[in-house]
Order: C-alpha cells, then sequence, then structure tokens
C-alpha cells in the first residue's frame, strides 16, 4: 500500500510539475500496483475468487437435498 | 469555441474539487471518529486520486484524450473494487460487516460505487452535451486564468491530501499489509485476521 501511494504522489507531484513522461511512468506503476494488490487482496486460498455466500444455486440444491 | 472550452474545463476542475472533498471527508472521519480504513478502502481512495490526477494532467499539461482514458479507468476500477467490497459483506456471516459508519444509509464501498458510475456517468454526459473535446486542444487551460488558478490549486490540495494519506498508512500499517485495526507503529497493532 505504501508503495501505490507513493507512486500516486509522485504521479500528482509530476503531473503538477508538468513533468509529463514521469507522470505517465508513476502513473502506470500506480495503476498496476493497484490491480495486483486488489487481486490479491481478494483472492483466497479456498474459495479463490468465487463467492460462495452469495451463491443462490448451491443454497436451492442443498434444500432440495433435505426435502 | 471558447464557452465550449470554458464548460469542458469547468466541469473537469469540479470533478477534481469533488474528489478532493470525498478525500478530506475520508480522513477526517478517519482522524475525528478513529474508523481505519481496510485495505479496499484504501484502494478506492487510490482510485479517486486517480481520477483527480487525469484531471491535473490536462490542466497543467494541456489535454489529451488519454488523460481521459486514464480518468475513465481509474473510475471503472474504482465501480469494480467498491463492488467487490460490498459483495463481501452483502451477506451476513461470521467476521464479516460493512466498516466504518452508514452516511445516510449507506456504507462506504456501496457510495464508491455511486462515486465511480457517477464519474462514468458524468463524462458520458460531457461528451454528450459538449462533443468530442476537440476544441480543447485549440484553447488551452490557462486562457482562463482564474479557473486556471482553482484546477492548480486543487492539484495542490490533492497532493497534500496523497502526502497525509501516504503517512498515515506508513503508520497504520508500516510497510506490511493494512489489516490493522490500529496504529502499528503507534503501538496498538492488533491484526483483525
Amino acid at each position: 500500500m505504501v508503495a501505490i501511494l507513493t507512486t500516486m504522489l509522485a504521479a500528482l507531484t509530476f503531473a503538477w510539475a508538468r513533468r509529463k513522461d514521469a507522470t505517465w511512468v508513476a502513473a502506470c506503476l500506480c495503476l498496476l500496483l493497484t490491480v495486483w494488490l486488489f487481486l490479491w487482496e481478494v483472492w483466497s486460498p479456498v474459495d479463490g475468487f468465487r463467492m460462495p455466500w452469495i451463491d443462490t444455486r448451491l443454497e436451492r440444491i442443498e434444500t432440495q437435498a433435505q426435502a | 469555441m471558447r464557452t465550449l472550452a470554458l464548460l469542458d474545463y469547468g466541469f473537469q476542475v469540479a470533478l477534481a474539487a469533488m474528489m478532493a472533498s470525498i478525500l478530506t471527508a475520508a480522513l477526517v472521519i478517519q482522524f475525528t471518529m478513529g474508523e481505519l480504513p481496510c485495505p479496499l478502502c484504501l484502494l478506492e481512495r487510490v482510485c479517486m486520486f486517480g481520477i483527480g490526477l487525469g484531471v491535473v494532467m490536462n490542466l497543467r499539461g494541456g489535454f489529451s484524450g488519454k488523460h481521459m482514458g486514464l480518468i475513465l479507468l481509474f473510475a471503472i476500477l474504482l465501480v469494480v473494487i467498491a463492488t467487490r467490497q460490498t459483495l463481501l459483506d452483502i451477506y451476513p456471516r461470521p467476521g464479516h460487516a460493512y466498516i466504518g459508519s452508514a452516511i445516510l444509509g449507506l456504507h462506504m464501498p456501496v457510495w464508491s460505487i455511486l462515486i465511480g458510475l457517477g464519474t462514468v456517468f458524468a463524462y458520458a454526459l460531457k461528451l454528450t452535451a459538449l462533443g468530442n473535446d476537440g476544441h480543447l486542444h485549440q484553447v488551452p487551460s490557462h486562457y482562463f486564468p482564474s479557473l486556471f488558478r482553482i484546477g492548480s490549486a486543487v492539484g495542490l490540495i490533492l497532493i497534500l491530501l496523497c502526502a497525509i494519506n501516504l503517512v498515515a498508512v506508513v503508520l497504520q500499517c508500516g510497510l506490511g499489509q493494512c489489516h490493522t485495526e490500529g496504529y502499528r507503529l503507534l503501538g496498538d497493532p492488533l491484526p483483525a485476521g
């Protein structure tokens, strides 16, 4: 998170100082790090990227099995 | 041509000012009410800074469609992250609840979805009303000195807010993960697990 905010701070500062190339490098780095950290945060060793707690189909199957 | 450019730059300054206001409110809530941001909340803040960044690039460095693309990329990423965070807590289960207080009945991730969608919608509306921004290539932002000064001031505020966020994150998380219930470097660590 520190790296992401550092690159964003650098991008904003470069943009304000009209350093176009440096702004783009920092902005792209920030964007890539943000996407990476987001995917890393939501991935679970058990569920992967799935969200079984909102899987209504699974609930229906279990209900049918109990009946 | 000049009027169209004025409206266009006005729209962009208003967008950046709105992001700065939201980020200021988030910091005020964090420091006055002691509500620490979670990792996804911090990523949503980064996306809002990204939207402001595109505007600063347009105002200070000259207009480019690429800057508009960057704004939309960060806005879409904001919607994706906030939607995923909302879905994490939408169904009550142990260890999962919306973080922070509700404002007007909605929690922060839900507000973030609305902010991201609002940005995309506002851009769609602006493109429909003002056209493809070609006029901005011929009329740079410094043709409107007052607007240029306001936009530059908003840019400085965004830089200051980003620096405060960076210091707060260092205090909260150090160089590690941000799963904390206190400011790790101030002696109240407690990983949330």
